[in-house]
Formats: structure tokens, sequence, C-alpha cells
């Protein structure tokens, strides 16, 4: 996500290039393996947390303190477990909900959010780009993850707060991205027709100029969710997130660390699985970007 | 360019003012009462009303608003509910530990980055340059807290040869190898994400630059290698590092409110979450203050150095 804020969002804004007409998804995936693993990965683990409750899983708050802190495989315990004995593998499927629909909900309000506030300042301009951009500027004046701080500490730590914060610290990277895509097409022959057959300026954002910067919001919404992962996941790692007996992956690291001499596979587990969703996320978008920027792709790979 | 620089610097007012708005506002919403923290569950109302005065949490707000800037102004920040010491002291005792933190992981960063991401532009498309790339996708994809907790758990627990808390052995003599020795571990949980992100848009911005002509020119006419990536290509991709340079600086100064959690590293970060949990108005406003202002400062100037590496920006 910084990495996008900061190759100052030129976003192509042009109608799927990369796949030329005729071609199915299908090929355009077999072309590219590292985009289909990235997808692989992404898929296998949402599935895996949409699938928690009717999965054979022990419950993840049950505690057995007889037989705390197991080995992976100890027990029955695939993973092992955590201080309170409770299954680490289940945990760490129930806590990939809490993580995965987090930064799924923090993404959609602030793409909204974002989203509209980019839309009207690229499309009108002048005052309107002034006064809102401004605001925006003043947003990213603080760092990201302190202002994420200063509004749990705010609002009380929890789940519903971190996310608010989250959400709201990311409205300005959609508000800047969407805003550069909509200049690029704001001028375009197509706006223009629209306008001379008499369209609302609302029909006109709707239904030309939305289309037209959805390609690379897409790639944009991908690279955030990662970044939005960790986010949710520190918060909660420093206690300000989910709250206990509540499993996300933040507090499951959380809890690891003050095992980390006796039970190093506690406080590593759910690292890993932050590792791998984010990491899957990421060669997803670096391949989506990849496919809607072909000149890109020529010299990146 | 002199009205360019004023209009920026009027933003920077503008923002500090808005900045410290919100703080204010942000940490006056905070719930829970700060003198019943410090007194306890048993305090009396008495108690607490006197400490309400003592503290002027009795005002209106926004006189407690226009007061607080009023002694912002003036260079005196308060004092720490909980420590009892001036906040100003306190938070610059802890920046001092925060910069020497950020410092060491922006010099990693950026020298290593730059590097590699260079090595996999110059070679690019080769097995190399994949396998830099794709070390560089997985370093992004990283959580600073848990690589932090994973090198505590190989080189302090395992393996012992680094420790895993503290800025300074409280036995030690506290010179340069010890803290050396402390720092290792938090630098490099802090750089590695920078890293990766630095090396990725250097190499994307080489990529641009490397087949442009004047490059070619400047390979046909024989010059050495050196002199081509130092003076043609590299000096063409300082406006792209100042972008970044400006990005990372502010990440950095935020990032380490993790890093320094998970090594208890004495900075402002770490001072900062105690803070909230204990509910320490001042400290916190004081805290995040500076960090915004030292954010918006790195900003500023980086617009300004674009000015001196662009000549074209100059007479825009």
């Amino acid at each position: 996500m910084r990495e996008l804020a900061a190759s100052s969002l030129a976003l192509p804004a042009t109608r799927v290039p990369g796949l030329p007409a005729g071609r199915g998804p299908r090929l355009a995936l077999a072309r590219r393996p590292l985009l289909t693993f990235g997808l692989a990965i992404v898929l296998l683990i949402v599935m895996l947390a949409a699938l928690a409750p009717v999965l054979p899983l022990r419950d993840p708050n049950v505690t057995a303190p007889a037989r705390r802190l197991a080995g992976a495989g100890v027990n029955g315990y695939l993973l092992g477990s955590d201080q309170l004995g409770r299954d680490l593998l289940s945990r760490l499927l129930w806590g990939a909900r809490v993580s995965i629909a987090v930064a799924l909900v923090a993404a959609a309000v602030a793409l909204v959010a974002g989203g509209a506030i980019g839309m009207l300042a690229g499309f009108y301009g002048g005052l309107t780009d002034n006064v809102l951009m401004r605001l925006i500027d003043i947003l990213m004046a603080f760092p990201y993850v302190l202002l994420a701080i200063a509004l749990v500490a705010a609002l009380g730590p929890g789940l519903l707060n971190a996310l608010i914060a989250i959400a709201v610290v990311n409205i300005s990277f959609y508000a800047r991205g969407v805003r550069a895509a909509v200049l690029v097409v704001r001028r375009a022959a197509f706006v223009e027709a629209a306008r001379a057959l008499g369209a609302s300026d609302a029909r006109i954002l709707l239904r030309e100029v939305l289309p037209s910067v959805a390609p690379p919001l897409l790639v944009f919404v991908t690279l955030n969710l990662g970044a939005l992962i960790v986010e949710t996941a520190g918060l909660s790692f420093i206690g300000l997130g989910a709250q206990p007996p509540t499993a996300d992956w933040g507090t499951m690291l959380a809890d690891g660390r003050q095992f980390m001499m006796t039970a190093p596979h506690v406080a590593a587990i759910p690292g890993f699985a932050v590792l791998a969703l984010v990491w899957g996320l990421n060669i997803v978008g670096d391949g989506l970007r990849d496919m809607l920027d072909p000149t890109l792709a020529h010299t990146a790979h | 360019m002199q009205r360019y620089l004023l209009q920026r610097l009027a933003l920077v007012v503008v923002v500090l003012l808005s900045v410290s708005l919100l703080v204010f506002v942000v940490t006056r919403l905070t719930p829970g009462d700060p003198a019943r923290v410090m007194l306890g569950p048993r305090a009396t109302d008495e108690q607490l009303a006197q400490l309400h005065v003592i503290y002027g949490l009795d005002q209106p707000i926004h006189v407690q608003y226009v007061s607080w800037l009023g002694h912002i102004l003036r260079g005196d920040l308060g004092e720490s509910i909980q420590l009892h010491r001036p906040v100003l002291t306190e938070v610059a005792e802890r920046f001092r530990a925060t910069l020497v933190l950020a410092f060491a992981a922006m010099l990693v960063a950026f020298s290593t980055g730059i590097g590699v991401g260079l090595a996999a532009a110059l070679r690019a498309n080769t097995l190399l340059d994949r396998l830099l790339m794709s070390v560089a996708l997985l370093g992004i994809s990283l959580p600073p807290f848990w690589v932090g907790l994973i090198l505590i758990i190989a080189f302090s627990l395992i393996l012992r040869w680094l420790p895993a808390t503290g800025m300074l052995s409280a036995t030690g003599d506290g010179g340069p190898p010890d803290l050396l020795a402390h720092l290792v571990l938090p630098t490099i949980s802090l750089a590695v994400v920078p890293l990766a992100v630095i090396a990725r848009l250097t190499r994307a911005n080489v990529l641009e630059v490397v087949n442009q002509l004047y490059v070619r020119t400047a390979r046909a006419k024989g010059l050495p290698p050196l002199v081509v990536v130092l003076g043609h290509i590299m000096r063409n991709t300082l406006i792209g590092t100042v972008t970044i340079l400006g990005l990372e600086a502010g990440w950095l100064l935020a990032g380490t409110v993790y890093i320094e959690t998970v090594f208890a590293w004495p900075g402002l970060g770490s001072m900062l979450v105690n803070a909230i949990l204990q509910r320490d108005y001042p400290l916190v406003q004081g805290g995040v203050l500076l960090v915004a202002g030292v954010y918006v400062l790195i900003n500023l100037a980086t617009d300004i150095l674009y000015l001196y590496l662009d000549p074209r920006l100059r007479y825009a």
C-alpha cells in the first residue's frame, strides 16, 4: 500500500488491455503460474476459514489446563495447544474468520468513502478538489499507524473500534488513488460523448467514470487487503484490537509471545498464517497489475 | 518558486494546528477518567474533584484546548499524570531512543534495498532478478512484530547470541558495543519491510531510465560501467528515491510502536502504548504531537529536496 502511494498512483485507467477479446480467464491464468499460485493460497485460506464451523475441530475457546502448550501432533492437537490448552489449529481457523472479516469490512468502508472523495475531487476539480484533497493531506499528515492507535485509544480497545480506525486511516490512500485515475479519464471522449447526450453528472460518474477506474482499483484493493490484515493483527497484538477470549491472529501472537521460551510454536504459527495470506494477496495484486498494464509487465517480468 | 514555498509553509502550519486539535479531541474522547486511574478505585469524589481542578479537567473543553495550545507554543507540554515529570523531558528522552532505532533501520533499509533493487534491475529477467524479487515480495508480506518474535526466539533464546530486550544492559558499561548488540534484532525487524519496498521501487525506477537514449549514448561513448550506473542511471532515479525516503521515514517512526513493544525498547512507541493503556492524556498528546510534527517536517524537507533535485519544478 505504501508502495502504491510511492509510485504516485499513476494507475493505468484503461479497459483491461492485457486481455485481448476472445481469450477466457482460464488461458490468462495458465499463462501466469505465479498469479495462479497466489490465488490458490488465498482461496485455500479463505475456504478453510469459511468452513471452520463444519470442520471436525475442537471448540476454539475450550480450555484444557492439563494439556497446555502441547507441541504439534501431541495429544491429538494437530498444531499443538496454547497456554490454556486450547487447540491452536481450531483457534487459527476461527481467528482467520475474524482477521479476514475485519480486513474486508475495513477495506469496503475505506473504498466507498475514499473512492467517493477521490471521484468527486477528480471529476469536479477546482475548489471541490482543493478542499477535499487538503482534508486528505491533513489525514495523511499523521503517520498512519499512529493515527489508528490514537483513534483506538479514543474509542477504547476492541475489534469494532480497531476496524473503524483502520478504515479511517486508509480512506486517504483510496481517495488519492481514485482521484489520480479519474483525472486520466475525465476528459476522455466517452465522457464527453455521454455529456453531449445529456447525461447527468451522477450518471456519468457511475456509468462512465466508475467502470473505467474499476480495474486499477481492483489491484489497489488486493494489495491494500494484505496491509489491512497486518494492521489489524498489529493492533490486536499490542492489545488494542480483539479482546479475549476472541481469537484473531494478532491476539494469538500476543499470547504466544509470553511463552516464546517454552513453546515457540505458539507464537510462530499465527505469524505464518498472516504471512501466507498477505503473501498470496500480494502475488495476486502484482499479477493483476501486470495484466492491466502490459508495458509495465514487459519491463517487470 | 517562492510562492510555492510560502504555500507549502502555510500548509505546514494548518496541518500542525489540525493535528493538535485532532490529538486534543481524540485524547479527550477516551473513555475512563485519568483522575480515577491515578487514585485507584477507592478514591472519594472529593479527591477526584480536587485532582480535576489541579489538571484543569473541570474546565469546558474549548477552554482546555486553548490553554493547552498556549502552553505548547511556550514549550510547556504539561506534566505526565503517571510519571509525575514534565512531558517534554520524558518525550525528549524517549525520542532519542526512537531516533537511534529508526535511523539504524533506515540506514540498513536504504543501503541494502537500493543495492538489491539495482542489482535486480541491471540483471533484469535473469534468475538473480527473479530470486531477489520473489524474496522482496515475501519481504513486503512480513508482519514486522512477528519477525521480531522469531528473531528473539532464534538469536536470543535458542542461540543466546544477542539480548532480547532493552537498549542497554543494566549491569554493562553502556558503551557502544553494548548498544550495538541490543540494536541488531530490533533494527532488522524494523528494516525488513521497508527494505523490500525500497528494493522493488528502486528496481522499477532503474528500469524506467535504463533504456533511455542518454544511457545508451553514455555506454556507446565508452564510459566505465560504474560511471554510467552512478552518474547517469542512479542520478535520474533520485527523485523516486527521495519520495520513498519521505514515506519510509514516516512509516519507520510509526512502525517503532510495534517493534519497541516487542523488544521493550525505551522509545516513543512503547511509551505511547503504555500512556494510552494508562490514560495518561498529557503524555499521549505530547508524544503524538511530536511524532506528527516530525513527520510533517520530513514531508516538507522532501518537497524542498524535489526542488533542488529537479530544476524543472523550480520554474513550474
